[in-house]
């Protein structure tokens, strides 16, 4: 094998592989956890790179990339260590390169001036892609810049715990003109939705689980293609040929395939939360929220005990929201409502949540925008033992203002909910 | 089940059947597992959270939770008064069962049975309920089992213990279950076969054989013992220690017995002799005595004196004769001594093959003991007059 490249480029079109490998794969007893399979031809080198839970394959072109310089001298196909293969790519002045492979040893030659030489250990075995099942289950085409910034927004509130795996993963759902991303920790959940016409083409429906521990890898290839739109399938499993159910996107002669996802199907569904009818409607300003966000930062210097709670109580001869953390120091803000529109039943509705969510809260959006905050009354439930007791208070559901984006015509819409405590 | 919290101890099968019920009852739920990598703090939080969502939560504690203390008590102290304090708090669609975390405080039971129930289930049981629990799965399943067979089990899983581990009991009849298929009557020659891979039964079985004299069985038994793992030198220790101990009371209990002892008095004799520490690699028994809380733990407990007073299946007091058992230790003290010195795999096999047949009264010389001393274990030709 040999081929002359532009090393800058040849760097650049390896960055989806490296990160595929590098950052998804744990290193074995023989081999270095990071290889990948170069296949050199007359027009085009492929590259595959593969681990446990995500796979890409990469055409890489003059075509793709324009400034790539590719010429073929011996076709041939090795195996080697992609980082090995960047770093030292980026260890040459950008010029013209000859890389070839002779005894087992992969050489990078600079043209521009020969003395600059590197070498490393090429593998015998090549790298495999999992096969692909026949039968597509969900199929659409969505913007590339949509999917990546809804991706961005709710990344913060992937789930982190282990013991939680169910929800370690990013949902996303699709139906015409409408794009929602949303994951969640099992207590706080976000959403993402983004309404436009242009924004994805799609049959029906659409609700796919893609896991957290490929999210990283995704948004970082995302952001270095320039593609309009990707394509995205949802492939079903293969029993007879042993091949598991994975999701594929496809751009820039790319394809990107992720495993593993059957643990989160059952990620439960949030769209009763959307659109549940509650008693109490608080309309009220995110400056309002900080301060009180401020208070409870305060108050968790000198309390010991990890659980910190805060309790959230309407006074509406006020038209106040009474924030008090449940702690030995004591922090009460009171956040003013708009009373014109505020809906609230009974006397003095409250609920109590976990401290962080509030503080979440107060992070998530802009200076003096409108919240909508809507929840039932805790006290509906207080010493009831009913199983279905609990689903009569639901999770506090907090709507944030819609963002338009003129120049591509889209809104967005973001809501996070969170789950009352009984501590 | 308007029942929420639910402490589940004992053996692993009754255990795992409530929870099999409890699903079943639930039809629809979200299942958390929780151990020791989740700190107290997180689970407190999450099991008195109202969840998002209307499908009930499942969860399930096998460990404690993490958090930081001194010690173990003082942790699990801790814990126990969090559960205490949440338990009140759990709300309506949360179901939480505390799975063999070894609770005894009435405090926190009693708290539990408030909103819940508590299970308690055998993890141990005496001879003759373990044999009636074997008969009772066999029957279950339309099958018997021979009496001997049943009794074999038993014997095997108590070895020197009073009581048989209700898991490893339940884990043989599956294994044995597995094992026989279709068959509907399981005879001894079936559980020997499953049993011919497990350690414990191997060597238990041996000492069976050592007492019937059965020096072919015994080799065999042997054979079976060091082919399970291939490290000869590391196996060989352990066995031979198991030899020394056992014969050391079967000495004693002899000796007891002639002086007409009855077997509460023998029991309280050797109870009186304490075990000793021992720490690193070599093992070397320190002089203090080792303690289990405030109390000594005595070098041969209860169960072990019974295994030597009431064995079902021989009766080693009658077996040796005296002078058997002073030989039997003369030879064990003798190859201890040449195998920690140091000595090839082959020689190891070769002294434990030469004890065996010390046991099983093929040799009863004292002289012949001397080759254990040889510096070539191997040369045993100018020993081969002492055999008989």
């Amino acid at each position: 094998m040999k081929f002359t490249v532009n090393s800058v480029e040849f760097a650049r079109s390896l960055t989806p592989a490296y990160e595929v490998v590098v950052k998804n794969s744990k290193k074995e007893e023989d081999k270095p956890s990071n290889l990948i399979t170069l296949e050199a031809t007359s027009d085009k080198i492929l590259v595959k790179a593969a681990t446990n839970t995500v796979s890409v394959i990469c055409e890489i072109s003059d075509s793709v990339y324009g400034d790539l310089g590719y010429s073929c001298k011996d076709e041939g196909i090795v195996t080697t260590s992609v980082k090995n293969m960047m770093e030292s790519l980026r260890s040459l002045p950008p010029s013209e390169v000859e890389v070839s492979e002779k005894k087992g040893e992969v050489f990078i030659v600079s043209k521009k001036n020969r003395k600059f030489k590197r070498s490393f250990a090429t593998y015998d075995e090549k790298v495999k892609v999992m096969g692909m099942g026949k039968k597509v289950e969900q199929e659409l085409t969505v913007d590339r810049e949509i999917f990546l910034k809804g991706i961005n927004r709710v990344f913060f509130a992937l789930c982190d715990e282990e013991s939680l795996y169910q929800y370690m993963c990013l949902v996303f759902e699709a139906e015409k003109n409408m794009a929602r991303f949303s994951c969640g920790n099992g207590a706080r959940f976000v959403i993402d939705e983004i309404e436009g016409k242009n924004i994805l083409k799609t049959k029906g429906g659409i609700r796919m689980t893609v896991p957290k521990t490929v999210l990283p890898t995704i948004k970082k290839i995302l952001s270095e293609v320039s593609d309009e739109s990707i394509s995205i399938k949802q492939i079903e499993k293969d029993d007879a040929n042993h091949i598991p159910e994975q999701i594929v996107f496809s751009f820039s002669d790319m394809t990107l395939r992720m495993y593993g996802i059957e643990p989160f199907s059952t990620f439960p569904s949030i769209s009763h939360i959307m659109t549940r009818d509650y008693s109490n409607h608080v309309y009220c300003s995110s400056t309002g929220w900080n301060y009180a966000a401020n208070g409870i930062a305060m108050t968790k210097n000198d309390h010991m005990d990890k659980i910190h709670n805060s309790e959230v109580t309407i006074e509406p001869d006020d038209c106040q929201l009474i924030i008090k953390s449940c702690t030995k120091n004591d922090a009460v803000s009171p956040v003013t409502f708009d009373d014109t529109k505020t809906t609230i039943k009974g006397e003095a509705p409250w609920f109590r949540c976990n401290s962080a969510f509030l503080q979440e809260l107060a992070t998530c959006t802009s200076e003096d925008a409108e919240l909508e905050v809507c929840f039932e009354d805790q006290s509906v439930i207080e010493g009831d033992d009913d199983p279905n007791a609990a689903n009569k208070v639901g999770p506090v559901r907090v709507k944030f203002p819609d963002v338009s984006d003129e120049a591509r015509d889209t809104i967005e819409k973001f809501i996070m909910f969170f789950a009352v405590s009984n501590q | 089940m308007k029942q929420r919290i639910f402490v589940l101890e004992g053996n692993y099968r009754d255990r795992r059947a409530v929870l099999e019920k409890m699903k079943r009852s639930l039809k629809n739920f979200e299942t958390f597992v929780f151990d020791r990598r989740n700190k107290l703090s997180f689970v407190i939080s999450f099991i008195t959270e109202i969840s998002c969502f209307p499908t009930p939560r499942l969860v399930i504690l096998r460990e404690m939770p993490a958090v930081t203390a001194r010690d173990d008590t003082a942790r699990r102290a801790k814990c126990m008064k969090a559960f205490q304090e949440a338990i009140p708090k759990v709300p309506g669609n949360n179901i939480i069962v505390f799975n063999n975390l070894g609770l005894r405080s009435e405090a926190m039971l009693k708290k539990v049975r408030e909103r819940g129930k508590v299970f308690k289930f055998p993890s141990s049981l005496k001879g003759e309920e373990a044999r009636h629990r074997i008969m009772t799965r066999f029957k279950a399943q339309d099958r018997e089992i021979n009496l001997d067979a049943a009794d074999f089990m038993v014997e095997g899983l108590k070895q020197s213990a009073s009581e048989v581990n209700v898991d490893k009991l339940d884990m043989l009849v599956h294994k044995l279950m597995n094992y026989v298929g279709k068959k509907k009557t399981i005879r001894l020659a079936d559980v020997r076969e499953v049993c011919s891979q497990d350690e414990d039964f191997i060597v238990w079985d041996l000492f069976s054989q050592f007492d019937k004299k059965e020096l072919c069985a015994a080799l065999r038994g042997l054979q079976s013992y060091f082919s399970i793992e291939k490290e000869v030198p590391k196996r060989a220790i352990p066995l031979l220690n198991q030899m020394i101990s056992r014969y050391k009371l079967v000495l004693m209990v002899k000796d007891a017995k002639e002086r007409g002892l009855s077997e509460k008095e023998i029991k309280a004799e050797i109870g009186n002799i304490k075990k000793l520490t021992r720490s690193g690699k070599s093992q070397q028994i320190r002089k203090t005595v080792m303690m289990k809380g405030k109390d000594p733990v005595p070098q041969w407990s209860g169960g072990m004196v019974n295994s030597i007073t009431e064995g079902w299946f021989t009766d080693p007091v009658k077996s040796y004769s005296f002078d058997n058992l002073l030989l039997i230790d003369y030879a064990l003290r003798k190859m201890e001594i040449r195998i920690r010195s140091g000595c090839s795999i082959p020689e190891i096999l070769m002294a434990f093959e030469f004890v065996a047949m010390v046991m099983c009264e093929k040799l009863t010389k004292i002289e012949i003991l001397d080759v254990l001393e040889s510096r070539q274990l191997l040369s045993l030709e100018e020993h081969y007059e002492y055999i008989k």
